[in-house]
């Protein structure tokens, strides 16, 4: 039946799955996998059990106006977020390790002389990796389905959270795929993925930052585009700040380093200074940027990784994402603002991962050609 | 067969493999030869599409390295020089996987890995871990996964290279079976005697040109011109340099920390006269040996031999 299998998705995708087999094969067998599960499945049920024990004592000893029946969303939320935090932990350790160990195992000379197409091999390391991410997220549907017996959540809600989580590992996972291939070495590119998804979580923040600060001076009447101004320099500094981190940390960590490649470099330095020359233009204060930037610094909401989940679990989030990225500004697009985000950022999620899966199948190639 | 035509391949100003020709018939069991940093890890890889050539190309069994790469692979076992294996894994699963990295079927797949098990003298260690496997088994294993897929040519780049001699006698009597099966090979080697037995053709190589190529007796006639002397005294090595260099049947003499090393070039078996003449001089000889031919030695006489410009 396996037989059929490989001929099927051979003769319809020109896909040899040998690569996803064997991959599965190695980290399924016993020992490392099995504690990982064990710690994840551990941890997400304490994440759970703690704050929603903390709660239910908290009332009982302050008598708080919320009703004892949404204790479940107390831990939902908990559990979303500590598993987030989890999987952008776990999953580029996984994924960053796929091509570059094998390039530091010395394997990978012998993978490139067979039939095996770039194509298949990054593809079976990213179906790998998404396949345990699956394991992952469905070893923690029990902890969910508890927190649907305390209440106060629909089954509905749970579903979009695991969808969330389960499109946030795919684009994880690609990321983590793309800089293995990129790396010579697989701390290297775990560094980097942990770098990335940090970097996009520090510069949405600051970006957020900078909103806020625009919108509350300009309620206080103080001069609004001088104080965002100021918080999109921040953004920038923040941005370079972040890169020569992760720079250092990859440096530190993994020794000698395939250094960046120059266009990535020049890249990364061309969009901090744009950040910084805007920030500058706004502090001298030009009409037309005031006009211009007003949905950008939100916009950038959709790049932190946590934005999803939030924006699913909590409506006010929803709203200001949707409100961020929609020009007609406030508009309600839609009765359920947090299935509209659920569905939007599945197909975004979806879009960012294949198109780090396409990168990293011609990252691969590239590396392959010389 | 492999057919060779101008390969060239530069690494900046270094040119590492430099206008080579070269074909191995089908077949022919074909030595490589030369010093580390020759060219032959290079030539070897790009053989096996590993390596875009800068000049030149070549093909394996009729199709084109560069035009039809998957043909190419599908004909091809390489063997690298440096290899590692996966960890948590069984030697069956090993070869199963290259099995089918090659698209070799499921239902083929137990015959064939049981096959090459048994050529390599694993067939005990299938279900044990990669891991556990000496280096020499680990070779042996290396050259099975080579094997699975019943390639027609083998790219086989030191096969025998960082192995005890027990192992290393191993790696070679396998070889030997693989020459009997009718697949040709291009084995590199930089020791001569590890491929003179085995081997049918000698191709030498240096600096990445072709020193010379041929079968081991063209070759071994194109050498017999010499033999390399080790001669020992108990003092006055200087005075005994002398004394040989002015020796007809002498052509070179070097010292080193009282090791004289003498190329001698007279009469074959007649080398007992050097000595004779050395005694009957006074000097108190305390070794005389004939050492075995070695790389440099070839090289040496190979590209004098020639009248190249090596």
């Amino acid at each position: 039946m396996v037989e059929t299998l490989d001929r099927l998705l051979y003769t319809l995708l020109h896909f040899n799955p040998a690569v996803a087999w064997h991959e599965l094969r190695l980290r399924m067998r016993v020992g490392k996998a099995f504690v990982l599960l064990g710690a994840y499945v551990l941890l997400a049920a304490l994440a759970v059990v703690l704050p929603v024990v903390f709660t239910a004592w908290e009332r009982t000893q302050y008598g708080g106006g919320m009703p004892a029946t949404d204790l479940g969303r107390v831990g939902l939320h908990a559990l979303t977020y500590v598993q987030l935090t989890l999987i952008f932990i776990v999953l580029p350790a996984y994924a960053a390790s796929t091509i570059a160990a094998e390039r530091e195992r010395q394997t990978l000379e012998m993978l490139r002389a067979t039939l095996l197409t770039p194509w298949d091999v990054v593809t079976g390391k990213l179906l790998s990796v998404l396949a345990f991410g699956v394991i992952l997220l469905a070893t923690t549907v029990p902890v969910a389905a508890w927190c649907l017996l305390l209440g106060g959540v629909s089954p509905t809600e749970v579903l979009r959270v695991y969808v969330i989580l389960l499109m946030t590992a795919c684009w994880v996972s690609a990321l983590g795929v793309l800089m293995s291939a990129h790396a010579g070495r697989a701390v290297a590119a775990i560094v980097s993925t942990y770098g990335v998804i940090l970097g996009a979580t520090v510069l949405s923040a600051a970006a957020v930052y900078a909103f806020f600060m625009w919108t509350m001076l300009s309620m206080h009447g103080g001069t609004p585009i001088l104080g965002a101004g100021v918080a999109t320099l921040a953004v920038g500094v923040a941005v370079i700040a972040t890169a020569v981190v992760t720079a250092a940390l990859v440096r530190w960590l993994a020794g000698r380093v395939r250094p960046l490649r120059r266009a990535a470099h020049n890249g990364l330095l061309a969009v901090a200074l744009v950040i910084i020359l805007i920030g500058v233009l706004m502090t001298v204060q030009m009409p037309l940027v005031e006009k211009l930037s007003t949905a950008a610094p939100t916009a950038l909401l959709l790049v932190n990784p946590y934005a999803g989940a939030a924006a699913v679990l909590e409506e006010s989030a929803a709203r200001e994402l949707i409100s961020s990225t929609t020009p007609t500004g406030r508009g309600t697009p839609a009765a359920d603002l947090n299935g509209y985000v659920c569905a939007t950022l599945t197909w975004l999620y979806l879009v960012a991962a294949a198109l780090l899966w396409i990168a990293a199948v011609q990252r691969y190639a590239r590396h392959s050609a010389t | 067969m492999i057919e060779i035509r101008g390969l060239t391949k530069r690494y900046g100003p270094l040119t590492a493999v430099d206008n080579l020709w070269l074909t191995v018939e089908r077949g022919d069991a074909m030595g490589f030869i030369g010093p580390n940093g020759a060219g032959k890890t290079t030539t070897i890889r790009m053989l096996a599409t590993l390596l875009k050539p800068d000049a030149g190309t070549a093909s394996v069994s009729g199709h084109d390295i560069q035009r039809q790469p998957d043909e190419v692979r599908g004909k091809l076992g390489y063997m690298p020089d440096f290899f590692g294996v996966y960890e948590d894994m069984m030697v069956w699963e090993y070869l199963d996987f290259f099995a089918a990295a090659h698209c070799v079927p499921r239902s083929r797949r137990p015959g064939l890995i049981s096959d090459v098990l048994e050529l390599t003298d694993l067939g005990h260690r299938r279900d044990d871990s990669v891991n556990s496997l000496s280096r020499g088994m680990k070779q042996r294993l290396c050259l099975a996964k080579t094997l699975v897929h019943d390639p027609d040519v083998l790219l086989l780049d030191e096969p025998a290279s960082g192995l005890d001699p027990r192992a290393r006698m191993e790696v070679r009597e396998l070889l030997r079976e693989l020459c009997k099966l009718e697949k040709t090979l291009l084995i590199s080697s930089h020791i001569l005697p590890e491929l003179a037995g085995l081997c049918n053709k000698i191709a030498i190589i240096e600096n990445g040109r072709l020193v010379t190529a041929g079968s081991v007796d063209e070759i071994q006639s194109q050498l017999q011109g010499g033999t390399k002397l080790i001669i020992r005294v108990m003092d006055g090595s200087a005075e005994c340099c002398a004394h040989l260099a002015a020796l007809p049947a002498i052509t070179q003499v070097g010292e080193t920390d009282g090791r004289i090393e003498a190329i001698y070039q007279g009469a074959a078996g007649e080398e007992w006269q050097v000595l004779r003449e050395l005694v009957n001089s006074g000097f108190r000889v305390r070794g005389f040996t004939e050492e075995e031919i070695d790389l440099e030695g070839i090289y040496v006489r190979a590209t004098r031999g020639l009248g190249s410009d090596g």
